[in-house]
């Protein structure tokens, strides 16, 4: 074992420096001739027999150089690099179509990038809280059938019937959808109040997904138990930025807000967004047992039916799934039979956390399905072109590959020399188009955030993340990769056609492959 | 005769132990001298064996003169290569037992 991996690496070694192992054994064969030929001379041979004798008795220089050569290297992968080099070499030859190649195919990839991003972002990407994979959020199927945001509502009642009868959930989480509302911030106690997104949620909020204070502290599950008890607010990074310009001395100042004044307990992460279905962020969040004093005159915790919360749960390691899924939906079905007489809740499931709700809904994928077909015809079309470009200059490498064949490359290996060619096209035209999709991705989100605020008002947080992940990266290959198969193949196969005849006549004369041999059973 | 599969590293490791740094023609003619001319060493299979013998680390080639001041390349064996030659003689010696009891029991 420990020889096999030493004698990988001394290939890969000899790999690098193969013009020196080359050099190396041509000298050494040489060595082996001259000594050979001493020693005939020594028995006595004239020097012109000795050394003919010694050439007869080597045998095949060239056999025993390639034998050296395929013991020595990984065969396939000098191959690989010989067919970069001069894939290298013919892509860097005709620059006016490399170029035109390149852009093509980098405005087809960066769209279809662009838009995956985009996919990406709202449907796949997860929230930013420690191990999003176990979060899940309910949504709940009425028996109308009505579909929409309002899934996702359930009151402070069925929050607390849930958390107290599962045994699925590590825990289960309540936020409202973020409420507006009218601020005094510290220090400017004269000007006019600023409107405020801010957010209810539950005291375990921030204990549960993980997110821990850049400044100051989160509050606890303790903050959220008597009603009015603890006017404590954590404030959003964004906001912290926006509204104190970063300032830590604002730690424990009060807001007023709806005639109560809270008092700012700490900042979260710039990372953390917010659990929102709203790509914004949050300007704050407070505990709900403060929600009488934020939003006063209003009751969002005693109505059963009053649909104020997100329900989001930690699953508890060794639960799964479904059996999660069928607990919950039991549990709410029971509260609402019980408590609940319009609207009669069906079941309800649960689903993987993005920033997003309905990104499961058949009309949402429908309409993804369509947007991404339309612009992987732009890729097509792209495609295509590169491939009647190298049809065109087809007749040019018509005749190189020809000789080649015709000096004994297989047609496997042309081929390879062909698509190797192709790869590092489509490679360079992905690179390209990653690049032009991240800057296109910029511009998109600058354009949605500027869309949104002026519908919306005021100042706002943008929480969408539109940079490429792993997941973009892997996407933009794949799809250099299919471009390769779309525009190489078909050229690739047209010239290593067998039609020797026709293409080496047009390439040299007659006199040139007519041989001169009397037995020649070609002639 | 034909070298069997696999035994020529074997007996370049044996050479070389026992005669110390050689070069490669002096390996052939060694093996063929020793075969009492039975043995034909194509160069063809001892380079790509010397090459392997190297990578896997169990001899070493060094440039040296012969006493003719010639240039050649000296290959000696390594400590790895002692510890090998000593694992492979002892499987080859299983493998010749074997066959031998096997032979002589068929005839």
């Amino acid at each position: 074992m420990f020889a096999h991996c030493r004698r990988v690496l001394a290939k890969l070694r000899f790999l690098l420096r193969s013009r020196h192992a080359e050099e190396d054994l041509e000298r050494e064969l040489a060595a082996h001739l001259a000594l050979l030929e001493d020693d005939l001379l020594h028995k006595g041979m004239t020097r012109e027999r000795a050394r003919r004798a010694a050439i007869t008795k080597i045998g095949g220089l060239e056999q025993t150089k390639q034998a050296h050569r395929d013991e020595r290297t990984i065969l396939w992968l000098e191959q690989t690099a010989q067919d970069l080099r001069h894939a290298c070499r013919t892509v860097a030859r005709s620059p006016g179509f490399t170029i035109v190649a390149v852009i093509t195919l980098a405005l087809g990839i960066g769209v279809n990038t662009t838009l995956f991003t985009a996919y990406d972002a709202v449907a796949l990407k997860p929230l930013p809280v420690a191990d999003p994979a176990k979060v899940v959020r309910l949504e709940r199927w009425f028996t109308h059938g009505w579909i929409g945001d309002m899934q996702y509502g359930f009151s402070w009642q069925e929050y607390l019937y849930c958390r107290q009868h599962q045994d699925v959930f590590s825990d289960l989480v309540a936020t409202s959808w973020p409420v507006r509302l009218q601020a005094r911030l510290p220090g400017n106690n004269q000007s006019a109040p600023m409107p405020l997104e801010g957010q209810v949620v539950s005291g375990n909020y921030f204990r549960t997904f993980g997110v821990d204070a850049t400044l100051g502290r989160t509050f606890s599950p303790e903050e959220d138990r008597a009603p009015g008890a603890d006017p404590v607010i954590v404030l959003s990074y964004a906001f912290w930025q926006r509204a104190f310009h970063s300032n830590t001395q604002i730690i424990g100042s009060l807001v007023m807000i709806g005639g109560t004044e809270f008092s700012i307990l700490g900042v979260t992460p710039e990372a953390f967004t917010g659990t929102s279905l709203l790509p914004q962020v949050p300007d704050f969040w407070t505990p709900a047992s403060m929600q009488a004093q934020l939003v006063p005159g209003q009751d969002w915790l005693h109505q059963p039916a009053d649909y104020r919360f997100q329900i989001l749960g930690r699953l508890q390691p060794e639960a799964g799934l479904k059996a999660a899924e069928a607990e919950t939906a039991a549990l709410i079905r029971q509260f609402s039979t019980t408590y609940i007489t319009r609207e009669p809740t069906r079941t309800v499931t649960l689903q993987h956390t993005a920033f997003f709700g309905n990104t499961e809904d058949p009309r949402f994928e429908t309409g993804v399905a369509v947007l991404m077909l339309i612009v992987a015809m732009v890729l097509f079309v792209a495609c295509a072109n590169i491939a009647n470009m190298l049809l065109a200059r087809g007749a040019v490498r018509q005749r190189e590959i020809s000789l080649r064949l015709a000096l004994g490359a297989s047609r496997a290996r042309v081929m390879r020399q062909l698509i190797t060619e192709s790869i590092l096209l489509s490679l360079i035209g992905g690179v390209a188009g990653c690049g032009l999709s991240v800057l296109a991705s910029r511009l998109l989100r600058i354009a949605v955030a500027q869309m949104l605020r002026t519908q919306l008002g005021g100042d706002f947080a943008f929480s969408l993340n539109l940079n490429p992940d792993a997941r973009v990266l892997a996407y933009a290959l794949l799809l250099s990769l299919i471009a390769r198969v779309v525009f190489g193949l078909s050229p690739a196969l047209q010239f290593t056609k067998p039609e020797l005849a026709t293409s080496i006549a047009t390439i040299a004369p007659p006199s040139v492959i007519s041989c001169t041999a009397p037995t020649c059973a070609a002639c | 005769m034909q070298i069997l599969q696999g035994t020529l590293d074997l007996m370049v490791l044996r050479t070389l132990a026992t005669l110390g740094p050689r070069h490669a023609y002096a390996i052939a003619s060694r093996l063929e001298q020793v075969s009492g001319d039975l043995l034909r060493v194509n160069q063809g299979t001892l380079y790509p064996a010397l090459v392997r013998l190297e990578q896997n680390g169990w001899i070493r080639g060094s440039w040296g003169t012969t006493e003719n001041n010639r240039e050649a390349k000296y290959y000696s064996i390594t400590r790895p290569g002692l510890k090998a030659l000593t694992e492979e003689t002892q499987r080859w010696q299983q493998v010749a037992g074997l066959l031998d009891k096997l032979l002589a029991e068929e005839a």
